[in-house]
């Protein structure tokens, strides 16, 4: 049986426009109550539910940075970069409305830019992200730099 | 006795201000959890014979995982408790040394911008982040927004 070959896209393989859908997912309150264990972070916003009831999204959301840890797994699941990615470079991100323990996000990404390094073994890509709900809400805008490998240095 | 919340109102903040967290150790199984929280099974994160072979030497934690428990970490200094109203946004996070598993972190906030915004409930803040580890290298970096509480409401 053959080796194992990762499916990433390298540099040139990208193109100003290209776009990508993810897979969706359900954020759980198993999620919430994953991820604010694991962070420390025990906002009532997302802990406690009597609170959340009288406060203005009526039930616990979660966290911002839960859905987009999700977002980048559902990046990840497409295969797009993988192998290929040389580094994170940068994130600029607008929380817009929040996640409800039972919606289903869903990631859509389109590259907006590429931009050569000096070392010209790497290019940057800057992919302008979505992240939906299921009823097409947006609940995060980002855009997100990778450095990716060059398929010919 | 009822809970009184421990967080700064936005009248309580100034510019320039500064504050520490306290560390955390960031583990193997911190790692792993977060790989299966995310889904983001980047081998960079949970294959160590790949690892060994990049810059890192070794697994390296998920940046946004090192991102999380900062935010952590600055939640339990209770400066916040209470009265966030949301997180606006993130920008300009970078990473910028790997977080492996045996180091300790810590962040340093320091309040760059408060905006007022007209608004009788709440305000604008806008502080920048560094999380630096054992050896005083700064891991990562970011600017975040977010809207706080004016104690004319409570």
């Amino acid at each position: 049986m053959g080796k194992y070959e990762p499916a990433g896209k390298y540099f040139e393989d990208l193109e100003v426009g290209d776009e990508y859908v993810t897979m969706a997912r359900t954020v759980t309150l198993s999620d919430i109550e994953r991820y604010c264990n694991l962070a420390g972070d025990f906002n009532p916003l997302y802990t406690d539910e009597e609170f959340a009831k009288t406060d203005v999204y009526g039930t616990r959301i979660a966290p911002e940075f839960l859905v987009h840890s999700i977002s980048t797994g559902q990046v990840n699941q497409t295969r797009l970069f993988e192998g290929t990615t040389f580094a994170f470079v940068g994130l600029d991100i607008e929380f817009v409305n929040p996640v409800k323990p039972g919606d289903t996000i869903i990631t859509k990404g389109k590259l907006v830019e590429k931009k050569e390094t000096e070392k010209t073994r790497r290019g940057i890509v800057n992919f302008y992200v979505e992240v939906l709900n299921q009823r097409d809400e947006v609940i995060s805008k980002s855009n997100r730099y990778i450095m990716l490998q060059r398929r010919n240095p | 006795m009822k809970y009184q919340t421990r967080g700064k109102y936005f009248e309580e903040w100034q510019v320039g201000e500064e504050f520490e967290t306290g560390r955390r150790t960031v583990t193997e199984a911190d790692i792993v959890i977060f790989a299966g929280l995310s889904g983001d099974y980047n081998p960079l994160h949970t294959n160590e014979e790949f690892a060994k072979k990049t810059v890192f030497g070794t697994r390296v934690a998920h940046g946004f995982l090192v991102h999380s428990i900062s935010i952590g970490l600055i939640n339990q200094t209770t400066f916040f408790d209470g009265t966030v109203v949301a997180q606006k946004g993130h920008k300009n996070i970078v990473f910028t040394k790997g977080v492996v598993a045996g180091d300790t972190i810590h962040a340093k906030v320091k309040i760059v911008e408060k905006n007022d915004m007209g608004k009788p409930d709440r305000g604008e803040l806008v502080f920048d982040v560094e999380v630096i580890n054992q050896r005083e290298e700064v891991c990562s970096k970011s600017t975040r927004t977010l809207l706080i509480k004016k104690r004319v409401t409570n």
